[in-house]
């Protein structure tokens, strides 16, 4: 399989008053595409802010960060943008979604970022949400949705531009464990049927036992993994 | 994203606090309205006095006073001196300014004034108060505003003869007017009436003492004439026109002179009639190659109307205060809405969204907020002006047909969403620059 993420001795430091937290110090992982990767880690230990360097939200301090064959650390702001829109889904704990919208605008709007036009987004929002088993409720507002289907539609955002990376921080942490299975099992499906390489950033080890491999990480380092 | 689905989002950010939105909105619309409002007034005004003062005013007859500058322009040092300058030599040509700028024509000038080609007539500007106007077999006395021939206003005789031009004729053209004044229905009824002008000397004149004056006998002095004529409706609702002759005969009893406005005593105000108002500008260049300062209609226009844009600006300031208040407004609603829509903008950096997207969407919200206001206040006050005409043309001003108090130009319109909507854009800049900076890890993570 080739290789999709290359981490190259990564390290993110934050300057907090005299002291520098390592929250990334010097990691150096390759990832090959269509794998279901686990981050797994205790809360502090700098899952979020790995997959948020991988995802393109952050800036490294040093290291590269290689996606699909781009080093992404040293793209300008809007170039980063474009990739976070066309090559990225994510998927965050508290789900994130728009109140006032429904769930099909809800997934349509990377798409509308994108400027796809009005009646290809909606068509492909509809797709997403049939995907993620939301076709009947569509038209409900967030707060009409339960927790999982909530999450249910903030995966069907983040699938809905066809990326090469999915990355869900925490996607079980708001759930109860019915609704958390469900929704790793979701995911699950998506990363075989679409070859989509997937890296969830968990506590959980419930979660981590679904993934192809878990990549241990503490303090910023990654330990020796466990197949 | 494309700019239709950003105005879309934006409505919608408006829409989901709408009463803040609305409040927000209303500043803009109270600001506009008034700069709306106080420009229509302003050239409503001036365009209402153009007419008339066109109306009145004969474009071919020019003014001319003997000094370079005009004593209008030299008023306020005429009345008080230079404030606060130390008083300067005057030169040859140099008027003291506590002198008004005024002096009694040279013979030698008012030849050359006549010796101007196209120049028509050199006629001195008379001066003259009367006290009343009374009409044969009738007891009550009516104001009055005496106008001597030539005196630079127009005469449109709209019914009767008109003045003859006969050597010593005493003859009277009547506002229109003085119709319903007197109680007649037809001017036919009044063309050839005897009317009486009472005529009072002026107590201040030079040659016999003032106690005299004042309390001598004959001191009042009715005079005769006829109305040969009513004057087209004007402004000037009580004039009455007199000829030159006649004018002059009342002139003199009013400052006791009789040799005043002949060549030797010409006055102090020369009106030269034109025989084109197209030659204007010929006769004035050579009148002030005289060394004396012509004033024509469009000068007199032009006095009033830049009194009028410093009214309209000082009034135009208040506006333009209260919409510049308005915009911290608007900038204090999209502050607020950085504050309350972070995780919003977050999710929209996370979703692809550029930092110049989210800074025009929020810059948008602005000019919409700002165009907004700008519409309904130019709205607010094109319905309130409309009213505001209806209600002159019914009261007031009931006597100028289809009179504009408030007159709308083409440009008041498009120049206040302009500015409404750069007022809402300059607003909006901050607000939308710190959301464009913002991380969109921390504003994720916040509450």
């Amino acid at each position: 399989m080739p290789e999709i993420v290359n981490l190259k001795n990564l390290s993110r430091h934050f300057k907090m008053a005299q002291e520098t937290v390592r929250a990334i110090d010097d990691v150096s992982i390759t990832i090959e595409e269509g794998n279901f990767i686990a981050l797994v880690g205790p809360s502090g230990s700098g899952k979020s802010t790995l997959l948020n360097l991988i995802g393109g939200l952050d800036s490294p301090t040093s290291g590269e960060v290689t996606v699909d064959s781009t080093d992404i650390g040293k793209m300008p702001e809007r170039e980063k943008a474009h990739y976070r829109n066309k090559k990225v889904g994510f998927v965050f704990q508290d789900f994130y979604l728009m109140d006032n919208r429904s769930a099909l605008e809800n997934v349509e709007l990377p798409l509308t970022i994108m400027e796809k036009p009005y009646s290809e987004r909606h068509e492909l929002a509809r797709s997403a949400l049939d995907a993620v088993g939301l076709n009947e409720r569509m038209a409900h507002k967030p707060g009409q949705l339960s927790g999982g289907e909530r999450q249910r539609v903030a995966i069907a955002r983040a699938i809905v531009t066809q990326p090469i990376l999915l990355l869900a921080d925490e996607p079980t942490g708001n759930l109860d464990s019915k609704s958390g299975d469900a929704i790793i099992k979701l995911i699950g499906q998506l990363n075989k049927s679409r070859n989509m390489t997937v890296i969830v950033a968990t506590h959980d080890q419930k979660v981590a036992e679904k993934a192809d491999r878990r990549i241990p990480i503490e303090d910023g380092r990654i330990l020796p993994e466990a197949r | 994203m494309k700019f239709r689905d950003m105005s879309v989002e934006v409505l919608r950010n408006l829409v989901r606090r709408k009463l803040r939105t609305c409040l927000t909105v209303l500043g803009i619309t109270i600001g506009a309205l008034t700069v709306a409002i106080m420009v229509a007034l302003g050239s409503g005004l001036q365009t209402f006095i153009h007419s008339q003062i066109r109306s009145i005013a004969d474009p071919c007859i020019m003014q001319v006073f003997g000094a370079k500058d005009l004593p209008i322009t030299s008023f306020l040092s005429t009345t008080f001196g230079r404030l606060g300058q130390p008083p300067r030599r005057i030169n040859e040509n140099g008027f003291n300014p506590g002198a008004f700028n005024l002096r009694y024509f040279k013979p030698e000038e008012v030849e050359a004034l006549s010796n101007i080609s196209h120049v028509e007539k050199v006629a001195p500007a008379i001066l003259l108060f009367t006290n009343y106007i009374k009409l044969e077999e009738d007891e009550r006395k009516f104001e009055v505003v005496a106008i001597p021939e030539g005196e630079g206003f127009k005469m449109d005789v709209e019914s009767g003869p008109g003045f003859s031009n006969a050597s010593g004729s005493r003859e009277v053209v009547l506002a229109y007017h003085y119709l319903e004044a007197f109680g007649a229905n037809d001017p036919k009824e009044l063309i050839g009436k005897k009317v009486y002008f009472s005529i009072t000397r002026f107590p201040l004149t030079a040659g016999k003492s003032l106690i005299s004056r004042i309390w001598k006998q004959n001191n009042e002095k009715i005079f005769e004439g006829t109305i040969v004529g009513f004057a087209r409706k004007t402004i000037l609702s009580m004039a009455a026109y007199l000829n030159h002759d006649f004018a002059l005969e009342m002139a003199r009893f009013f400052l006791d002179d009789p040799e005043l406005y002949t060549k030797s005593k010409f006055g102090l105000l020369a009106n030269l009639t034109v025989d084109s108002k197209n030659n204007i500008p010929e006769v004035k260049e050579a009148v002030m190659e005289m060394g004396l300062t012509p004033l024509t209609i469009e000068e007199r226009i032009g006095i009033l109307d830049t009194l009028f844009v410093i009214v309209q600006t000082g009034l135009s300031v208040f506006g333009v205060i209260a919409l510049v208040v308005a915009g911290l407004g608007i900038a204090n609603t999209l502050l607020m809405a950085t504050y309350e829509r972070r995780r919003e903008i977050g999710l929209h950096k996370a979703l692809g969204m550029t930092n110049s997207q989210i800074r025009s969407m929020f810059a948008l919200e602005a000019i919409v907020m700002g165009v907004l206001g700008g519409i309904l206040g130019v709205t607010a006050a094109y319905v309130a002006g409309t009213l505001g005409n209806l209600l002159a043309q019914a009261t007031f001003a009931s006597a100028w047909d289809g009179v504009m108090l408030f007159a709308y130009p083409w440009w008041l319109f498009l120049g206040i969403l302009l500015f409404s909507a750069v007022v809402g854009l300059l607003a909006g800049l901050y607000p939308a620059s710190r959301a464009a900076r913002m991380d969109p890890i921390s504003a994720l993570r916040s509450e």
